[in-house]
């Protein structure tokens, strides 16, 4: 193996091969694209739903499992492929199946509907969160929408209604955790101490012009 | 700090209220355990906080139903199912749960509006019944007037505003209406301590369109500096405000307004990470310790003379109820909330709406209930109409805030997404729920947290006055967006799936009656003569404005209350409530 080649960091950690394939087709379903207009795919979606249902979305691993199962069994039926393996207009057609809760084999409480709304939101999460999670590649997703992403703060010129920010460059948690490294000074110190260090002396409230010197007394009867 | 077990006053819930108590009763020299369900977040675990999906989506602040679960019915005829819009897959949104636990409580991640409410908000009945007659009132409501009045409040309001800094401009000083302010706010003493923050300049938009209208736009207060003060910086207008602290200090929390001279009396001793489970009350009716479980799940006591509950409306009235207080029958009963009618809309060119805080966009306050005659509409409230110019992130944006006839997959979703979230705005407002007998809430009997206690269960469906109401101000909203130009727009359902929505009031209600109230005007409860209910709950009926400022006026109203009684030998000193040399 050549040392100088990056790491490849798309393993699954939770979805077998096929599972993948079949989420990343619906992601792709629901947020269409390519390599020229970047969609659902193209952010690596899939990815960020794997790394949720290994990590804090565990308890979904059993509605996917069985949700993945269960469509390809009805598009085998029907279509004699599984899902990923459908035409782009066949998958529109099946996921519209799937919304309205019409795809058969999801049983009694857990419709077709529930697993598309799953997918759906676990979709919206990959492509819009920070790219730290797994999706939004190289913020394909914010750029799609305008979103600046972790921005330390906008200036008055920047917030003027109709002024077009997408040259502004977008910046990670992970850009904007460098620059908490970097300038410490620029984020809010608390003053005094901490609980379970307690010093002697008392730290001076700054005050404002006007402010009372004496805590008021009680008003009214 | 001598002795572990026992302190003088224990405070439960170490949040909006909590903080502002430590450090009132550490101040003048009383030791104080100040306990908390969630941590101590220290200033710079915030400074990374730009992360929507943590903060908001998944509600990282917020008790979510796995370690705090509640339920909810619309009705008693119906069974209570864990609240519905707060499981499942679909991102959480934490207006829709109860607010965040840890030191700071719901003042770290609130979204800061900071008004005051109107004079004629304390004696809403006598209002009402004087501009519409008794016949007016709904069947079944119990509309009260408050026990205590604006003007009791009034120093207390100027308090939070100059010791945690409020942003605003003044209407009313005196009774002399001032040019940019609100001209319907009640009178008060002097001008805010900061100036109002900037707006986004859509909101620019929405200022023009009211008052061609004929409406008096103007900049509400708001608990965020728009100054440096101290440590503390000025808002930096990042737009990861509500839902989220504050990587500057610019908003008003109290873990950074409160907190730090509580900790430097030396009388403060924090129990973080530690749930309350009972308040246990002697024989002789006299409440004398709270048991708690720490974050080993071990179970401890802490007793003291003077016991505090400050853990949101709800949360004190759970803690009420497993504790087996509730003589008078009145704990958990007007349960009152917010409808929010969230309206959203675009605009032709790109808003920001993902800079700067939502609290900056302007308001008008012509839609209060007593401003205009209501006599040809057949409901009783009112609310500002806020202009949402701010603090919207992109996960919330694509599923939360879709209109309805836009499909949420394909072309035409992604479509959307790509012109559509650059140009977005929004208008809100809060039309209060009547208290009434229909709404309440009590323990669920079947539904536990983790720790075996009973979940709290809400009873509460939305009414022909809260229809109306919300029908009347969507109106109001949609002839805005016209003049404004909106090139779309749509509305939350007119009466939403969700019952929490952080604004949750009543349930220990103030008054002077201790057969119809569980506390009193101090908030001392009515039943145990050394326990205070402070916070939401004590709020008999409710108002179109956010009631963090209120509260918190009240707080301060309570604190000095509990310090004069025992200075001047009150009833209080019977508990051996003493200080520390």
């Amino acid at each position: 193996m050549d040392p100088k080649r990056e790491t490849d960091t798309t393993g699954l950690t939770f979805f077998f091969l096929d599972e993948a394939d079949t989420v990343e087709a619906l992601s792709a379903r629901i947020i269409p694209g390519d390599a020229e207009d970047p969609g659902a795919r193209e952010a690596r979606v899939v990815y960020y739903i794997d790394r949720a249902l290994s990590g804090p979305y565990f308890g979904w691993q059993g509605a996917y499992r069985e949700g993945v199962r269960t469509l390809n069994a009805y598009t085998e039926e029907r279509y004699g492929k599984k899902f990923f393996e459908l035409s782009e207009e066949d998958q529109d057609t099946v996921v519209g199946t799937l919304e309205r809760g019409e795809v058969p084999g999801f049983g009694e409480g857990s419709e077709a509907g529930d697993f598309f709304t799953m997918v759906w939101s676990h979709t919206v999460e990959g492509m819009f969160s920070d790219p730290a999670y797994g999706g939004n590649r190289n913020a394909v997703g914010w750029k799609l929408i305008g979103f600046p992403g972790a921005q330390y703060g906008y200036t008055a010129e920047e917030m003027r209604y109709g002024k077009d920010l997408s040259d502004k460059p977008v910046m990670t948690l992970g850009d904007i955790q460098k620059c908490v490294r970097e300038r410490p000074e620029l984020f809010y110190h608390r003053p005094g101490p901490e609980p379970s260090v307690l010093g002697e002396v008392t730290p001076e409230m700054p005050t404002r012009p006007g402010e009372p010197e004496e805590p008021l007394g009680e008003g009214g009867a | 700090m001598a002795n572990k077990k026992h302190a003088d006053v224990v405070i439960v819930g170490m949040g909006a209220v909590g903080a502002i108590l430590a450090r009132e009763l550490t101040e003048a020299g009383f030791t104080v355990f100040g306990i908390d369900k969630g941590p101590y977040f220290r200033s710079d675990d915030f400074w990374t906080k730009f992360d929507e999906l943590r903060y908001s989506t998944r509600a990282g602040l917020s008790p979510t139903m796995d370690t705090d679960p509640m339920t909810w019915r619309p009705n008693a005829q119906t069974p209570a199912q864990i609240l519905p819009w707060a499981v499942g897959p679909q991102p959480l949104n934490p207006l829709w749960l109860p607010p965040s636990v840890g030191v700071g409580g719901g003042s770290i991640h609130w979204a800061c509006w900071a008004w005051r409410q109107l004079r004629e908000d304390f004696r809403q009945r006598s209002e009402w019944v004087e501009r519409y007659g008794e016949e007016k009132l709904p069947e079944g409501s119990h509309i009260v007037d408050w026990p205590i009045s604006y003007d009791d409040l009034e120093p207390h309001y100027d308090r939070v505003e100059y010791e945690t800094g409020v942003s605003g401009k003044a209407g009313n000083i005196d009774g002399e209406i001032e040019d940019g302010g609100n001209p319907f706010e009640a009178p008060r003493k002097r001008p805010y301590p900061f100036p109002p923050l900037r707006p986004s300049a859509s909101n620019q938009l929405f200022v023009d369109a009211c008052e061609a209208l004929g409406y008096h736009p103007f900049p509400p207060p708001v608990a965020i500096i728009s100054e440096d003060w101290g440590e503390r910086k000025a808002c930096v207008y990042c737009g990861f405000c509500r839902d989220y602290g504050c990587h500057v200090g610019a908003k008003a929390s109290t873990l950074d307004t409160m907190m730090p001279r509580a900790l430097a009396t030396g009388n403060l001793e924090l129990l973080t990470n530690c749930r309350v489970q009972r308040v246990n009350v002697d024989a002789e009716g006299l409440a004398r310790s709270v048991s708690y479980i720490d974050a080993k799940d071990e179970r401890h006591e802490a007793s003291g003379d003077l016991i505090i509950l400050s853990a949101y409306s709800l949360e004190n009235t759970r803690l009420m109820l497993v504790s087996g207080l509730n003589q008078n029958g009145m704990v958990g009963k007007r349960f009152m909330m917010h409808n929010y009618n969230w309206f959203s809309g675009t605009l032709p060119e790109e808003t920001h709406v993902y800079a700067g805080p939502a609290c900056a966009g302007w308001a008008i306050d012509d839609t209060n209930p007593y401003s205009e005659d209501r006599n040809e509409v057949d409901f009783l409230g009112g609310s500002p109409v806020m202009y949402f110019s701010g603090d919207v992130q992109p996960i919330e944006a694509a599923s939360l805030l879709m209109p309805p006839d836009v499909p949420i997959w394909g072309k035409e979703y992604k479509e959307w997404l790509k012109h559509g979230y650059r140009r977005l705005f929004g208008m809100y407002s809060q039309m209060a729920t009547l208290p009434s007998n229909a709404n309440f809430v009590d323990l669920d009997p079947k539904v536990k947290d983790p720790y075996g206690q009973p979940a709290l269960r809400i009873t509460h469906d939305w009414d022909d006055n809260d229809r109306k109401a919300a029908l009347w101000i969507r109106q109001i909203k949609h002839g805005i967006a016209r003049e404004m130009g909106a090139t779309k727009t749509w509305e939350a359902p007119l009466l939403p799936p969700y019952h929490v929505t952080t604004h949750e009031m009543g349930t220990h209600i103030m008054g002077e009656d201790p057969g119809t109230s569980v506390v009193d005007p101090h908030c001392r409860s009515h039943e145990v003569p050394n326990l205070f209910l402070v916070g939401g709950g004590i709020f008999p009926t409710y108002s179109g404005y956010n009631p963090t400022l209120t509260i918190q006026a009240i707080t301060f109203w309570v604190a000095d209350h509990i310090k004069q009684e025992i200075q001047n030998g009150g009833v209080l000193t019977r508990f051996s409530v003493t200080r520390s040399a």
